[in-house]
């Protein structure tokens, strides 16, 4: 052995310890030999790959080089029976082209907020657009969906020009939808189209959200959540249970948690078919940290009532370091909901 | 071989030099995959992948630990991540856990079968972490640097835990020798 121990004095049974294990070697020949052959195959795969996407790609080149030269051509020969294409036909590239702003509602803390979103365009020119909106804390980098990807129209939107036109100058029209703190983006002006969403803010800190429009960037904006103790999650009754998370939302069945063990836990969900089916996904944020551990990675789940609630999951889980700890649950990337556990100590 | 800069080769060469490896420390591969997993099927399979990673990663070895606590850096995660898919499938196979005497001696006859020297199958009864630990010191000889880099804990930690294994073997051959002594 060539790289030898710090100093230590070994004890006598330690040295039986450099012996292989075995009084045979156990990794057998014929393993060995089916390895050296897989090697070279998946060697001479990748080499060919590498070969073959070279040629693909000088192919590609030439192609768009020849493109370019009848293009060029088309361009600059005189026609006369088309008006010549001029630069002022292209597209602008996509981009931010609307304005918008968002009103949280309630205090900035840690809770569901409720917000209102407001692009200032009116319903009809923004009628089938795909609107979607996404959260993300700045600390932990955790994203999820604040407003999964939603076709445009009168069952989804408030065309708010209409409103106040109807109402003429009656302005408490929109007070259910006053923010309690100030409205980030434009200034105040009337009219636009508004749409709602739950905004449940599950962490503080810092949280930017980004509204897409046929999934072209609209810019983002910035939210501060101010910084709360953590403290234990609420309980409640559901069916013979005491759980743990938001009644009517979201309720874990805690089987207890200890650091670096996997445990067996079940997850309760409350919400329409359509809500409850898809996939789940656990995040685990240490209290006071930047740390996200992703603890359980998109398993289905389907309605199914138990216990009380519309759609239940049971799971294991495991959490790496004992403390406090908060669990955001998402279903297809939308929030659920987050519930607080405390992690104990590992056993020894 | 162990000159990681005989390593830096052209596209060809490449497993050329992970048959190189995987001669010089195959076997070592092997028992460590199978020290952690205790199976001989996993063992196979984790030292496949392996050197199946070795021949895709291998460039982008920098020779900054020995080509050895690289290979076994690589085996700990292969073996960690069939763990814990072991460890989910056979949960979810089996709801209630199974009885763990008879799980115990059904895998001291398997690596007696295997011909285990006696003082591995003490080893082999220490937690997984101890374990690893002490399998990492006194068989594969690595410093305790190389250790916190393969196991991705402080040198203290390392420090600590091989000093628990320690006494947990001193005490369990202290045991089997009193047992020994009355037979």
């Amino acid at each position: 052995m060539s790289m030898k121990k710090d100093n230590e004095p070994a004890p006598s049974w330690y040295c039986e310890l450099e012996e292989t294990p075995f009084d045979k070697p156990q990794w057998s020949m014929e393993r060995q030999r089916e390895l050296r052959e897989v090697l070279h195959r998946q060697h001479r795969r990748r080499v060919g790959r590498r070969h073959w996407l070279w040629q693909a790609s000088v192919g590609a080149c030439l192609m768009v080089f020849m493109m370019t030269g009848i293009l060029w051509v088309a361009i600059t020969q005189p026609s006369n029976h088309s008006a010549p294409s001029t630069a002022s036909d292209v597209q602008p590239p996509p981009g931010p082209n609307v304005t918008w702003e968002v009103s949280p509602g309630g205090e900035p803390e840690v809770g569901t907020r409720g917000a209102s979103w407001r692009i200032l365009r009116t319903l009809k020119e923004l009628r089938g657009k795909e609107v979607r909106i996404t959260a993300t804390h700045e600390d932990t980098g955790f994203t999820f969906e604040e407003l999964p990807s939603t076709k445009i129209d009168e069952t989804t939107a408030i065309d708010l020009y209409s409103v106040i036109s109807s109402v003429s100058s009656d302005a408490t029209t929109t007070s259910s939808f006053r923010p309690q703190f100030p409205t980030l983006g434009v200034p105040q002006q009337d009219g636009g189209t508004m749409l709602v969403s739950e905004m449940i803010v599950p962490l503080p800190g810092t949280w930017s959200y980004t509204l897409y429009l046929d999934g072209v960037h609209q810019g983002s904006k910035v939210l501060e959540i101010e910084g709360a103790e953590w403290t234990p999650s609420p309980t409640f009754q559901s069916g013979a249970y005491t759980l743990e998370g938001v009644e009517g939302q979201l309720g874990l069945l805690n089987g207890g948690f200890r650091a670096g063990q996997v445990q067996k836990h079940m997850w309760h969900f409350w919400g329409t078919e359509q809500e409850v089916t898809g996939n789940v996904d656990v995040y685990a944020v240490q209290a006071g940290s930047s740390r996200l551990e992703h603890i359980l990675e998109g398993d289905p789940i389907q309605p199914g009532p138990l216990n009380g609630a519309d759609a239940t999951f049971p799971c294991h889980m495991m959490i790496p370091e004992p403390g406090q700890w908060t669990l955001l649950v998402t279903v297809n990337d939308r929030l659920v909901g987050a519930v607080p556990v405390e992690v104990e100590p590992a056993e020894e | 071989m162990e000159d990681l800069k005989s390593l830096k080769m052209a596209a060809e060469d490449i497993p050329l030099a992970v048959e190189e490896l995987m001669e010089a420390h195959g076997q070592d591969v092997w028992n460590y995959a199978f020290l952690l997993t205790k199976q001989r099927e996993s063992a196979d399979d984790i030292t496949q992948e392996v050197f199946l990673t070795a021949l895709r990663k291998l460039h982008l070895f920098e020779g900054r630990s020995s080509p050895k606590t690289w290979l076994l850096t690589i085996t700990r995660h292969k073996a960690i991540n069939w763990l814990k898919s072991s460890f989910l499938r056979r949960v979810r196979l089996f709801s209630t856990v199974q009885q763990r005497e008879l799980q115990r001696s059904a895998e001291q006859e398997v690596l007696a079968q295997m011909g285990i020297r006696r003082i591995w199958l003490s080893v082999m009864q220490l937690p997984a972490k101890l374990r690893e630990v002490l399998i990492l010191h006194a068989h594969y000889g690595l410093s305790y640097g190389d250790i916190a880099n393969v196991l991705e804990l402080s040198i203290g930690t390392v420090k600590s835990r091989l000093y628990r294994a320690r006494s947990r073997m001193e005490l369990m051959l202290k045991e089997e020798g009193d047992v020994n002594e009355k037979g």
